[in-house]
């Protein structure tokens, strides 16, 4: 198992997608994120940063790249598929789950790596722009707390990714599906059942992205929202290799 | 460790059908240690299908394939057991060659490989393209770098399909003598093809595949002397009593009007063409002067085209038309 982590590990970054996938991640997280959250607050003072809340906001959106992590899971195992590797990977770890084990936890670590990359560049942007508004003071407590969230989050949802492509092998399919999922359907569900909102990925990203800063929304607590991540994921994982994966490969 | 009489290879009632067609039907065979066994049937025989069903890669409808007496996916590192290159296997083509090989043979010994692949991927004629991303590379590297991964887990046995496509004709001659040199000292190639001229000089026993079902499975030897022995090919203007003292002289022999032999020789012209076989081409011809026929051509057929012809006569020929199979 230790060393079908390392050839994982050799797979995934022996290729471009992971430092283009961390770039495209630190840019969603600067252009729609950082960077509008702090030039336009000068606009309007209803975002106005000299409000505590509105700066707590401008942080929280350090994590709001957090669909690409579901992305690098999803493109690690279907990139499998994708590019036809699946045959020699199979043939050198003929058991399905063994494989899908090791492939979350190298992403899992990829994901950390993307967390850290979009947390430091978007700290770093805010730095240098901050001085142009009137801010509230920076709160470092609160970025640590939000920084440790992001992390967690993001490895959570890479692992997530890898056992959403372990079920559905179609890379374009797996894609679009897990970005209709983020973008249009779970919000839709949550809006017809809130109850159930916080049970979904989407309620139980939020739980661990928000942690202790959440403010009124009804969550989970963060471990246990950490602890529902990684149990969709294994319920997925276990599916897969049990259906998916064991499809004929011609 | 098994012993080297056991067969390394035994496939047993193996069948597979996708949805109504059925691709490969109740087909058993052994693959010998120390032999190349040539596994052959035209397009579409099912051949890719049973290396996939061998190698766990599809699931058999019914029967199974062992190996040293295990299914493959229950061989611990089955990579060091069994070295296998398929056709329409992929490559990332954003990674190197090495990089391709770490991947495997991190899970066989750990990290820190690089002399034995740069050493493995020189012997496969890869040497100048260790470093270069396998998306530049041409089919033949591809046959290569595939063989390469087969063989870094040092196995006792490989299966190669079609391994000689995209090869060119040095390529060609240095894979036989690799299969050759390979299946020793208890190892075993199991080598499908199409095309005969790839393993006719190469290979041991032979199993012959038609649409999905077994039609042959014996030593390229045994089958050759069940074609009949060599066929000499006759040809002149009238030799309807060459034929008719050859019957009376020969009773065993076969004596063939056969103007449309796949054999290349045959002339536009209204010449008579006669396949005869169990007679040697000496004795042809000194029937023909004692007969005062006029002989054009007496030609004793390369032992190989009688190996095509017994492969087309086996496969009825038709699947594979006289481009696909050529000697």
């Amino acid at each position: 198992m230790r060393l079908l982590f390392i050839s994982e590990w050799i797979k995934t970054t022996s290729t471009k997608m992971w430092w283009i996938l961390a770039l495209v991640a630190a840019a969603f997280t600067l252009l729609l994120g950082i960077v509008p959250g702090i030039l336009l607050s000068g606009l309007d003072e209803s975002i106005g940063l000299s409000n505590p809340a509105a700066m707590a906001q401008l942080w929280s959106s350090l994590g709001g790249a957090l669909v690409i992590a579901l992305i690098l899971g999803i493109v690690a195992m279907t990139g499998e598929y994708r590019h036809k590797t699946i045959t020699d990977t199979f043939l050198t770890e003929p058991r399905r789950l063994h494989l899908v084990s090791a492939k979350a936890a190298v992403q899992a670590i990829m994901g950390v790596f993307v967390a850290i990359t979009c947390v430091v560049l978007g700290i770093v942007v805010a730095l240098a722009l901050l001085p142009t508004q009137t801010h509230a003071p920076i709160d470092w407590g609160l970025i640590g707390e939000i920084s440790i969230g992001v992390i967690i989050a993001f490895a959570l949802y890479a692992v997530l990714g890898v056992a959403v492509g372990a079920l559905i092998n179609n890379q374009v399919v797996a894609i679009v599906i897990g970005l209709l999922w983020v973008v249009f359907i779970e919000p839709i569900l949550v809006g017809f059942l809130p109850d159930v909102g916080k049970w979904l990925p989407g309620g139980a990203a939020a739980s661990v992205l928000q942690g202790t800063t959440a403010t009124g929304a009804d969550l989970l607590a963060p471990w246990l929202g950490g602890l529902l991540l990684l149990g969709y994921a294994a319920v997925f994982a276990v599916v897969g290799a049990r259906t998916t994966l064991r499809r004929d490969i011609t | 460790m098994t012993q080297t009489t056991d067969p390394a290879l035994v496939v047993s009632n193996l069948t597979k059908r996708f949805g109504n067609v059925t691709a490969v039907d109740a087909l058993s065979f052994e693959v010998a240690p120390n032999r190349v066994t040539g596994f052959l049937g035209p397009n579409g025989a099912g051949k890719t299908t049973t290396l996939r069903c061998i190698l766990g890669l599809v699931n058999p409808t019914a029967g199974d394939a062992r190996i040293d007496g295990k299914p493959y996916t229950d061989l611990p590192n089955p990579t060091a057991v069994v070295g296998a290159a398929l056709e329409a296997t992929g490559f990332h083509p954003g990674r190197n060659a090495r990089d391709t090989l770490r991947i495997r043979s991190t899970v066989l010994y750990g990290s820190g490989n690089n002399k034995r692949i740069t050493e493995l991927l020189d012997y496969v004629g890869l040497g100048d393209a260790i470093n270069r991303n396998v998306g530049g590379f041409s089919l033949g590297m591809r046959q290569r770098l595939n063989l390469a991964m087969a063989l870094i887990g040092e196995p006792r046995m490989l299966i190669l399909d079609e391994p000689g496509n995209g090869l060119d004709p040095a390529g060609i001659a240095w894979l036989r003598s690799f299969m050759r040199g390979f299946a020793t000292d208890g190892r075993s190639v199991l080598v499908s093809s199409h095309l005969l001229s790839e393993v006719k000089q190469s290979v041991d026993d032979v199993v012959i595949l038609d649409q999905g079902r077994l039609v042959a499975a014996d030593s390229l030897v045994t089958l050759l002397g069940q074609s009949g022995g060599s066929t000499v090919i006759v040809l002149g203007p009238d030799l309807s009593s060459l034929s008719a003292a050859i019957a009376a002289d020969f009773p065993s022999a076969t004596c063939q009007s056969d103007p449309s032999a796949p054999n290349g020789a045959g002339p536009a012209t209204s010449d008579d063409q006669l396949l005869i076989t169990g007679v040697s081409a000496a004795d042809i011809g000194r029937l023909a002067h004692t007969q005062g026929v006029e002989l054009h051509g007496l030609t004793e057929q390369d032992p190989a085209e009688d190996l095509e012809r017994l492969f087309l006569r086996l496969t009825g020929g038709a699947a594979a038309t006289p481009n696909e199979v050529r000697s």
